[in-house]
């Protein structure tokens, strides 16, 4: 480790508490550097040291309980055996492509299909804003599109298998139905349309038109429950869930959770889903990523991660959705090689990082209260009962002997005291796991929330090994596949350069098409206070009307 | 030393200084007894698994060594053996990983997930093989499990790990030496 100077009053506690090493990137010059990850007051943390612009040290996750526990079911992927990029060493993150080194398949792949936006949110990154120098309007064709899907569907062993249709605001683009029933041509099954909801929330007839287009599920920002904490759609997100329902398309919100301004209110966001839950599938929080240049106190100052939310949550419902609950994403994994050794195929795997994400399921019993499904069902010996069994299968072991035998054993991993009544977990997993039938997933789902967290990286505390292992990938015109976190933390790598690239410059797009860019701004029609209403009143807006829209119904 | 060098140089895959230590020789009725159990897996298993076959087992897509053990305690008598506890199912495994330690020589290492899930992480090859395949684990009795008066007890082991690319599946069951404990009248 000869750059890695660890030096001042924490140099006994660092070295004593190394937990691995790895290599990051320094967030001045992008540096490849050897890097650190250690423990330090029960909190996990990296350091670097880059020969020009010294040390960056960063929280990288908030409980080192957590952190051992979530390390534990470390499970790497089986990669893409198809890469388009041919790599000798690895050298992440340049060369994104996907590249032989890649550890995860495709769990979710991006396409960007406009970067305009009718918001101009000050912290985003993402949307085209005119006047800047370099500003390009990104708008891929359909049939850039389809060629696009193509490359992902020509993975392997895996082929990619679902799609994120993301922007800017993808709704602005009036093609989007043609879009979406192109990559269902192409055969995605899973479609998810990322959304601000505003465009719903003005016109609902467009839930419908978009889901019979293809869409699975709308991936709706919501960032919390007030004006103040959600300024971006909170007095539209109710009107688009209302619309969302009418049409019967799943709603996922996706709150980012900043620390000071919104983590207050992560459980008030689960309520929120929890009064829709005929219609909201998932909450998925977002602890934030740190970009443009921070000073470290700053950084302090907005850093969370993945424990930290746990924990809030946990302390706001009181402990009804305890830390325990929660698994790290690759924990699925023996679920995944179970099936595996019975079909004999590789299947699809999310084998991204342990650091990377987090899940958990909570069931709504019949008294409204929310019970996180490992109250009831023993989720790691359930685990480490599959990896025996897709073990003895590999080793030789009848597989319909090997089936017979999990099944009978899965109820014994299900508390029948504890679970919610009305809930037969075991019918469940047996359909799923043994017959392969998913319909009564769909009826768990009526009553259920998956509680879900991603948490991106940053220049500040990017590890390589998270990157190698990134699911969540970007499909570029190039006909890359490139990984969230290089595609968003080195824009100037990536971004950026594929949207100067395959983009117009905004004066050009706009003679081109006639249009303003500004002119599809939205202009908070739904904020107005109705006329009938007095002054002050927020009656008829934001969450407020969905609650009495819902009970209503 | 030439015990030592047999068995690793054995063909099979051998249990090797199987023991049960009680930590105290007396137990007051209604305590638990808490025994030290080690052993070590010598032989074929414990050579297969090195870092020379850690890449193509890696390649193979074959990440994981799981070693399922266990442990049953009986007392000694004429004829039959009386369980006084267990089994005591344990598990633990190696789990082969694409590091990015710069300060390794090979990027395929592997991490040790032992019997609480508390993973552990090492720079150096002997670290895992030792974690993996030396056990040292303590055990408590529950406190019924024994009547009071002396009792000679020993403990059998059942492991079994699966088949990989590296190594053919297997089974190995062993006995510890006997040892006694007194537990004392209420």
């Amino acid at each position: 480790m000869a750059l890695l100077q660890v030096s001042g009053e924490d140099e006994a506690v660092r070295a004593a508490n190394v937990i691995r090493k790895t290599q990051s990137i320094c967030p001045e010059c992008n540096r490849i550097l050897p890097a650190v990850i250690f423990e330090r007051r029960g909190k996990v943390y990296m350091t670097r040291t880059c020969p020009e612009h010294g040390e960056t040290e960063e929280l990288y996750f908030g409980s080192y309980q957590m952190y051992l526990k979530f390390s534990s079911y470390w499970s790497d992927g089986k990669g893409t055996k198809a890469p388009n990029v041919q790599m000798e060493n690895c050298q992440c993150p340049a060369n994104c492509g996907l590249c032989s080194n890649h550890l995860s398949h495709t769990g979710l792949a991006n396409i960007i299909v406009t970067n305009r936006c009718d918001l101009t949110c000050w912290y985003c990154f993402f949307y085209v804003k005119k006047g800047l120098e370099g500003a390009y309007v990104y708008e891929p064709t359909l049939e850039q599109v389809r060629m696009m899907v193509r490359t992902l569907r020509a993975e392997r062993p895996v082929p990619g298998n679902s799609v994120q249709i993301t922007g800017g605001e993808p709704t602005l683009r009036e093609d989007l139905p043609d879009i979406i029933r192109a990559i269902k041509a192409e055969g995605v099954d899973h479609v998810q349309l990322n959304t601000n909801g505003i465009s719903i929330a003005l016109h609902p007839e467009l839930a419908r038109v978009y889901k019979e287009a293809g869409v699975s599920n709308l991936y709706m920002s919501f960032d919390g429950v007030t004006p103040k904490t959600n300024p971006k759609n909170h007095w539209e997100a109710p009107y688009a869930v209302d619309g969302c329902r009418k049409a019967g398309l799943g709603v996922v919100l996706v709150p980012t959770v900043i620390k000071g301004i919104n983590d207050h209110e992560l459980y008030d966001i689960i309520g929120f889903a929890k009064e829709n839950i005929d219609i909201v599938r998932a909450v998925n929080f977002q602890p934030v990523s740190l970009t443009g240049r921070m000073s470290k106190k700053e950084r302090e100052k907005y850093r969370i991660t993945i424990p930290d939310c746990i924990e809030r949550i946990e302390e706001q419902s009181g402990g009804e959705i305890s830390s325990d609950s929660w698994f790290p994403v690759p924990s699925c994994s023996p679920v995944t090689h179970f099936i595996e050794a019975i079909t004999h195929k590789p299947q699809y795997e999310l084998s991204i990082h342990f650091a990377c994400g987090a899940g958990t399921y909570v069931y709504m019993d019949r008294s409204g209260k929310l019970v996180p499904i490992s109250k009831f069902v023993d989720i790691k010996g359930m685990l480490e009962y599959l990896d025996e069994a897709a073990e003895e299968i590999n080793s030789g072991k009848n597989k319909w002997f090997v089936l017979a035998k999990v099944a009978a054993r899965m109820n014994g991993f299900i508390d029948k005291t504890k679970q919610p009544e009305g809930l037969n977990m075991g019918k469940l997993l047996f359909d799923a796991l043994v017959r392969h039938d998913y319909s009564s997933i769909g009826q768990f789902h009526m009553k259920s929330l998956f509680l879900g967290m991603m948490h991106f990286q940053d220049k500040y505390n990017q590890d390589e090994e998270r990157l190698q292992r990134c699911d969540i990938h970007y499909l570029t015109p190039d006909l890359r596949i490139i990984p969230f976190c290089s595609f968003n933390v080195i824009p100037e790598w990536y971004r950026d350069r594929i949207q100067k690239k395959y983009g117009v410059p905004v004066e050009e797009w706009e003679r081109k098409t006639g249009e303003k860019l500004e002119a599809k701004l939205y202009k908070g029609e739904l904020r107005k206070r109705r006329p009938s209403q007095p002054e002050g009143s927020q009656q008829g807006c934001g969450c407020a009307v969905l609650q009495q829209s819902i009970s209503n119904i | 030393m030439a015990n030592r060098l047999d068995l690793e140089a054995a063909e099979e895959t051998v249990v090797a200084n199987f023991s049960v230590t009680p930590l105290v020789s007396e137990v007051t009725p209604g305590r638990e007894l808490e025994v030290e159990v080690a052993f070590s897996v010598k032989g074929k298993l414990r050579r297969s698994f090195s870092r020379a076959s850690w890449q193509e087992a890696y390649e193979a897509h074959d990440l994981q060594l799981r070693l399922a053990y266990e442990l049953t305690l009986v007392r000694r008598a004429a004829i039959f053996h009386h369980k006084v506890f267990g089994p005591l199912r344990l598990v633990k495994k190696a789990k082969l990983y694409w590091s990015r330690n710069p300060d390794l020589e090979d990027h395929i290492w592997a991490m040790v997930v032992d019997e609480d899930g508390m993973p552990h992480i090492f720079d150096r090859e002997e670290q895992v093989d030792a974690a993996l395949f030396d056990f040292r684990r303590r055990v408590l009795i529950p406190s019924g499990a024994l009547a009071p008066g002396d009792h000679v007890l020993k403990a059998e082991l059942r492991l079994r790990w699966g088949r990989h690319l590296y190594v053919e599946g297997g089974e190995l069951r062993a006995e510890s030496p006997p040892f006694g404990v007194k537990v004392k009248q209420a």
